[in-house]
């Protein structure tokens, strides 16, 4: 009887060893969240040139510089696909002016940051005017 | 599982425990007996209690079957269901054991090769993308990790289960194959005849 314990015990220590092999090893931890600063508290307004075009300004801010190079804009007119409007502003805002003011537009814009090591951060919440021709 | 596997192990030695107790006090009791008690001792001494396992060279070797292939030990005593019950049992968790780990092996080599194709991701998207993946991947792989640790020690309980059955539960019926199915009107069995292996059918006519 004794033996038989004894085995019992044996096949259960092998067992707990054999549970053991292969755990779970650990998974990386996300570093794109954080990599580059979001552009954050977007604003827009609009106002018309002396030359016949709209002025849209859009302001936004960041929470830090870290691994911040500059920024990039998209663009959407009518509610079409956005575009990427333009590039490399070290600033946080921007002035579109490459509407004419011929015409009633609705425009959507985001902007995106692009860190030091070329990676391009998440995108800003969109932000939406309606611009109208002034008669 | 590990609960219920320590409960069953500390519900034997308990069982142990108290029959030997019981039997010292039967013999811390045995004074004068009268002629009832004494017929009463004798009839005591002819039921087989659970304990009492008598090792003959079949159930040696039954036991011997038992530990290597996990209800052979059975079959070999003539309960062929439930020796067939046990080995399926055991085999089917151990193979479900078996799987569970080689998909959580593969599950964890897919994480490696996301998680390089995370760290060349040049956009947000791109990478929140890969690592929705990859923690969907790690879900799946954790999962398999946990079958694996349910069917083994699954499989540990039908071994153990087997072992204390081929010594305690099941009696042995003999050596002729048909020794205890003698109440069907059919049987059919495998035999062996001076040097020849074969089918044997059986019809019990009344």
């Amino acid at each position: 009887m004794k033996n038989i314990f004894t085995t019992i015990l044996l096949f259960l220590a092998g067992s707990f060893y054999l549970n053991s092999c292969g755990k779970a090893e650990d998974i990386i931890s996300p570093t794109h969240y954080s990599r580059v600063p979001r552009a954050v508290n977007l604003s827009i307004s609009y106002d018309t040139t002396s030359t016949g075009k709209y002025l849209v300004m859009i302001n936004w801010a960041v929470e830090s510089t870290n691994n911040l190079k500059d920024f990039e804009i998209y663009r959407s007119v009518n509610n079409s696909n956005f575009f990427f409007l333009f590039g490399g502003m070290t600033s946080a805002n921007y002035v579109d002016s490459s509407l004419a003011n011929t015409s009633d537009y609705s425009l959507a814009y985001f902007v995106n940051g692009r860190g030091i090591d070329r990676f391009v951060g998440q995108s800003s919440d969109t932000i939406k005017i309606s611009v109208t021709k002034s008669f | 599982m590990k609960i219920f596997l320590t409960t069953l192990f500390i519900a034997f030695i308990f069982n142990q425990i108290v029959f030997c107790f019981d039997k010292n006090n039967n013999n811390v009791k045995s004074g004068v007996k009268n002629h009832y008690q004494l017929l009463n001792d004798i009839r005591m001494q002819d039921d087989p209690e659970f304990f009492d396992v008598d090792f003959t060279p079949r159930k040696t070797k039954a036991l011997v079957l038992s530990f290597l292939v996990p209800g052979s030990g059975q079959t070999y005593l003539g309960d062929e269901l439930k020796g067939m019950g046990i080995s399926l049992a055991f085999y089917g968790t151990a193979l479900s054991a078996i799987i569970a780990h080689n998909n959580a092996q593969g599950r964890e080599d897919r994480i490696k090769v996301l998680t390089q194709d995370y760290n060349t991701k040049g956009n947000y998207n791109d990478a929140e993308k890969v690592w929705q993946t990859i923690l969907g991947e790690k879900e799946n792989r954790d999962n398999d990790y946990d079958r694996r640790s349910i069917f083994t020690w699954l499989a540990v309980g039908v071994w153990l289960y087997n072992i204390v059955d081929v010594i305690f539960l099941t009696g042995d019926q003999g050596e002729n194959e048909f020794s205890h199915n003698n109440n069907s009107i059919f049987n059919f069995n495998f035999m062996e005849h001076n040097n020849f292996n074969g089918i044997a059918l059986k019809l019990n006519l009344p």
